[in-house]
């Protein structure tokens, strides 16, 4: 059976939720699980009915952080991330709590000084490369020649002399 | 040096102050859950040289180590609004940055590595934010944030990811209040991705009818839209409570009074709890913002509160007070404010 939230992958995890004496079964995976658990404690998205104390400790992680040995279990426990890297090791199961949270996923606003060079240069390459795309496609093969030397020699500069 | 509720500013009737807060956290070090105490004396150095050189004027900043100071000095900082409850709760190896007026305090080691806050009084949310991002571009040039590309600047909690910003108004709103008109309120402003809270933030009460509206969402959003759209959502607000005010004038004699018996409370009570300042002086505050009362200015109510905490209160004596000492030295300070008026 596949998960009834994702309906992506197969569901490994049956919760039980009891609203009122109504009692309903909803199957999802170990994933769907996870970022559900994680939702209770950054926000007010409450899915603490689907989980009982027996449960919960069945479907935590042991996933550890190599860098601040923070778990994925001590940071749903308490709420707080052990250090920059956590975000990356634990990405999968903070991205759609992180989402719920903000209804966006994607930063927009200020950049630290020292990461300028590096973004700009990322946005120009996308931009190139879309241009490259649609000078194919217009059959305009010179202009596509010069365009794709720009790309090449804006990928082989230094991220910080752009 | 007037501090910065002593200045003048605009919207002060409804809206007593502005704030804005940045959290940044240093790359390379864990953040607050999982730092040594060597880490944090580290990073209360790095912090320290980072701001040797910055130029604020006259305004300078102070630099203090949290448990230099006695327990009341910092519970006084909390009801003054300089620092959260949070940061006094462990005060070792934490640092406060204050400024000479008190309108700047980067808190460094709280939950975040360091949370940037600029107060102004008044609805000045943009000028607040100006100040507060100029101070951390003086801090980008040497210390190393902690940033991704998708997620922004990394906090502690996923709740402030993106801009780190959060910017709030705390309001008076006495009339709204009267009316029952809060609830729905705050229901629409949540829509907005906005919150509502109580008067010394996150769960806490309203006292005096003050209300502190701030942004929720920082991640997706500039901080010129969050600053934005909380400025109008505040003015819309204002518009609210005006007009909530103008059908509380219509029964004049019952409002009248109630103003001016807080007036007479204010000025000749013996003893006076914090509880009963804090509704006398909101009354006196709408009855000053509606025209009936001339002689006390808002400055000097804003003075009044900034006197009248029970750490403060305290602190002023130089020990600890039981609660009926305290209220007599609450009311001996209010008469002698108003007195000079």
């Amino acid at each position: 059976m596949l998960c009834e939230y994702c309906g992506k992958q197969e569901a490994t995890t049956v919760l039980k939720q009891t609203i009122n004496g109504k009692s309903q079964m909803v199957h999802i995976c170990s994933d769907c699980a996870n970022s559900m658990l994680l939702n209770n404690f950054f926000s007010d998205f409450s899915f603490s009915n689907f989980f009982g104390t027996n449960s919960t400790s069945a479907i935590r992680s042991q996933k550890t952080c190599d860098q601040c040995g923070m778990t994925l279990e001590q940071v749903i426990e308490g709420g707080k991330i052990g250090c920059a890297h956590c975000y990356q090791v634990f990405s999968k199961e903070l991205g759609r709590s992180i989402e719920q949270i903000h209804g966006k996923s994607t930063h927009i606003g200020k950049v630290p000084k020292s990461m300028n060079g590096v973004i700009r240069k990322k946005n120009l390459l996308t931009e190139y490369r879309v241009e490259l795309n649609r000078l194919i496609a217009q059959q305009e093969f010179e202009k596509a020649a010069e365009l794709r030397d720009k790309i090449r020699d804006l990928e082989g500069k230094d991220e910080t002399s752009c | 040096m007037l501090k910065w509720y002593q200045k003048q500013a605009s919207e002060n009737e409804i809206v007593l102050s502005s704030r804005v807060r940045l959290a940044r956290n240093v790359a390379d070090i864990p953040f607050n859950s999982c730092m040594t105490n060597e880490q944090r004396q580290q990073l209360n150095q790095k912090v320290t040289q980072a701001l040797h050189n910055i130029h604020l004027g006259e305004n300078k900043l102070h630099f203090v180590s949290l448990d230099s100071l006695n327990e009341m000095k910092r519970c006084a900082m909390v009801e003054k609004h300089i620092v959260s409850r949070e940061f006094i709760r462990y005060p070792e190896n934490r640092m406060l940055i204050i400024s000479e007026d008190e309108s700047i305090a980067i808190m460094v080691n709280e939950e975040d590595h360091l949370r940037i806050q600029v107060m102004a009084n008044g609805l000045n949310l943009s000028e607040a934010y100006q100040i507060c991002n100029m101070i951390d571009d003086v801090l980008d040039e040497t210390l190393r944030y902690a940033f991704d590309e998708t997620l922004g600047y990394l906090t502690s909690c996923p709740t402030n990811l993106g801009t780190g910003l959060r910017a709030s108004v705390m309001m008076h709103l006495p009339a709204l209040e009267h009316f029952g008109l809060i609830s729905r309120l705050t229901s629409n402003i949540s829509k907005l991705g906005m919150t509502i809270r109580g008067t010394y933030g996150e769960g806490s009460n309203v006292i005096g009818s003050l209300y502190q509206i701030s942004n929720q969402i920082t991640l997706g959003i500039t901080e010129q839209d969050a600053i934005q759209n909380l400025e109008s959502v505040t003015k819309q607000i204002i518009d609210a409570e005006v007009n909530a005010r103008e059908n509380l004038s219509k029964e004049k004699h019952r409002l009248e009074d109630m103003i001016f018996r807080s007036l007479g409370t204010l000025k000749y009570a013996r003893m006076m709890s914090s509880k009963d300042f804090f509704e006398t002086v909101s009354n006196l505050r709408l009855g000053i913002a509606m025209g009936y009362v001339d002689e006390i200015s808002l400055i000097t109510l804003n003075e009044l509160m900034d006197l009248t905490g029970t750490a403060t209160v305290c602190e002023q004596a130089g020990k600890e007070l039981p609660p009926i000492e305290r209220d007599y030295l609450r009311a001996k300070t209010i008469r002698e404010k108003l007195a000079v008026e």
